[in-house]
């Protein structure tokens, strides 16, 4: 049995069909609410059973501005479930939302159902990764913070019906003074479709050369563990992999000098193919991995590049 | 300018043993204080060190907050007193249960102009308690916060958000969340540490501070990740014919 109505909104309009994905699997009735251009909010009609047009941003507001509005519209839709994005701003929103909802968050949900009493259940990755949390919804609302990709995609369909609802937005003593677009800084290590990772059977730094070679000749992004990023700060620290860090769903994972201890492999888990490289035979990543061989990886890594 | 900075005492995750059935077992977990909070605490400390004022830091939980090693840790990196508060309730508390006591408790710590706190806390990462904090104190309020300046009686914050960074006036008092690249934390020395064990430690407990009665989200089962059962094909050596056959096996997906 469904949850009777679910609201979604982001700050993103982008993001609001995948959030109607996980909506529509728990909820009978999607409502979005839309603080975007006319055209923007229209294009949501698909994915929802009604789509709440709050008017586009204002001049010199900044979306936040938006929660006194949102909250007083939600709060009159009494949904059991309101789902948001990830994004900074999207969390800041959903944090606004909950006080003023009386809500209980869940951030970062990895999985959503709803339990034979009726009840919202979701998971979470806690402990940096070591763990995945089983929660139960306990208030009148919920807001669930939502990664965007974790459920697929909205199927569009549905014939929603588009309503007005004006708001002005309602400055918290915050003015935005300028806003500069950033450089991106690295390689879309969590998009990336494949990916070498480098532990402590590295070594030196030197003998990284040959392993970004065999990456570059393979099309592959390089990731690493823990100790490499921070104690050996061999690589940089957005690069490493597991408890604290990234959690990357390559198509395939190449472990090299990695020993395969919980704290990383939680972050390498969702791989579809995972090869290792070790000297030693023991090592816990060649009971978790399709392929491996038992070898130093400053060998065989030039060896492939040699081979391919 | 008066500074509280929100810390939470938190299980070191490398230290937590999975049991074989994917349980987690606590009993020789190491406590530290929050990764993150550590970035609030640093914070609050330039800008008294800069400006002037008093940096207070404050904590709500169960017995972990007594940790005397800890209050001291947190002592040692720049506030001058620390206020606890100490409930058996608060093990394992929510969000909304964390920010709704700390909202009270700040009304026992005295006049501030700001606060302070980490991202989120590093065993739940919610990412909700500065925020929700804010909110219900009715405080301007922002996050994702990576450098804070004080001029006049506003502040000037730079805050990331996705490919934009802006720069935003908040006026005072506010609570800000500051994300981890804020600032690179202190190693305090022997001689702050030692001047740690003097500084005044005022602990509350339940009966000083309204506790939530009820939860808002409960936490049913946490369970390490089930691993995927994967091929297992386990090549020997690092000579030439191990490699190549190596090499054959796993060309189908490198290709």
């Amino acid at each position: 049995m469904k949850l009777k109505k679910a609201v979604v909104f982001s700050e993103n309009p982008a993001a609001v069909p995948g959030l109607c994905a996980v909506a529509a699997a728990l909820a009978d009735e999607i409502v979005v609410l839309a603080v975007a251009a006319k055209g923007a909010a229209e294009a949501l009609l698909p994915y929802a059973s009604k789509v709440i047009w709050l008017g586009d941003q204002a001049e010199g507001s900044m979306i936040e501005d938006y929660v006194p509005a949102l909250a007083e519209r939600i709060l009159a839709l009494a949904p059991r479930l309101v789902l948001t994005g990830t994004s900074s701003r999207d969390r800041c929103i959903s944090a606004r939302l909950a006080v003023r909802l009386g809500a209980g968050v869940i951030t970062d949900i990895s999985g959503a159902r709803i339990g034979d009493d009726g009840t919202l259940i979701m998971t979470r990755s806690v402990y940096g990764g070591t763990a995945s949390a089983t929660v139960r919804a306990a208030a009148a609302i919920t807001v669930a913070v939502v990664p965007e990709g974790v459920f697929g995609e909205a199927a569009a369909g549905a014939a929603g019906r588009f309503t007005e609802s004006p708001a002005a937005p309602e400055k918290n003593g915050i003015e935005r003074l300028s806003v500069d677009v950033r450089q991106e800084e690295r390689g879309n290590l969590s998009a990336a479709k494949r990916v070498i990772g480098v532990g402590r059977g590295l070594g030196a730094g030197k003998n990284l050369a040959p392993v970004e070679a065999f990456a570059s000749k393979i099309g592959a992004e390089l990731a690493c563990t823990r100790p490499i990023a921070e104690e050996e700060a061999l690589m940089a620290k957005n690069r490493y992999v597991g408890v604290s860090g990234l959690s990357i769903r390559p198509d395939v994972y190449i472990a090299c000098g990695i020993s395969g201890q919980v704290q990383h492999m939680v972050g390498v888990n969702a791989s579809r193919v995972i090869i290792a490289v070790n000297k030693d035979a023991k090592a816990a990543i060649f009971q978790n991995c399709d392929y491996g061989i038992v070898g130093d990886m400053n060998k065989i890594i030039p060896a492939l590049d040699e081979l391919l | 300018m008066n500074i509280i900075a929100c810390y939470k005492i938190v299980p070191f995750e490398e230290s937590i043993v999975i049991r074989k059935d994917r349980s987690l077992s606590f009993e020789n977990a190491e406590l530290v204080i929050g990764q993150y909070d550590l970035n609030a605490i640093e914070a609050g400390a330039r800008l008294v060190g800069e400006h002037g004022g008093e940096l207070v830091a404050l904590t709500a939980g169960s017995g972990e907050v007594e940790n005397s090693k800890l209050r001291k840790a947190v002592l040692s990196r720049g506030p001058s007193r620390c206020v606890t508060v100490n409930d058996p309730s608060l093990t394992g508390a929510d969000s909304s249960a964390v920010s709704a006591v700390l909202a009270e408790a700040v009304r026992s710590v005295g006049e501030y102009d700001l606060i302070l706190c980490g991202e989120g806390s590093s065993d739940l990462y919610a990412q909700q308690v500065g925020v929700q904090l804010g909110e219900r104190l009715g405080l301007p309020v922002i996050n994702a916060v990576t450098s804070i300046k004080y001029s006049g009686d506003r502040l000037a914050v730079k805050r990331i958000v996705g490919s934009e960074t802006e720069t935003l006036s908040v006026a005072l008092p506010a609570v800000i969340s500051v994300s981890s690249g804020i600032n690179v934390t202190r190693v305090p020395s022997m001689k702050d540490i030692l001047a740690a064990g003097k500084k005044p430690v005022r602990a509350l407990t339940g009966s000083d501070i309204a506790i939530p009665a009820d939860r808002t989200t409960d936490t049913v089962e946490t369970l390490a990740p089930n691993q995927t059962e994967r091929k297992r094909q386990i090549f020997e050596g690092d000579g030439a014919d191990t490699v190549s056959a190596f090499l054959q096996a796993v060309s189908a997906e490198l290709r």
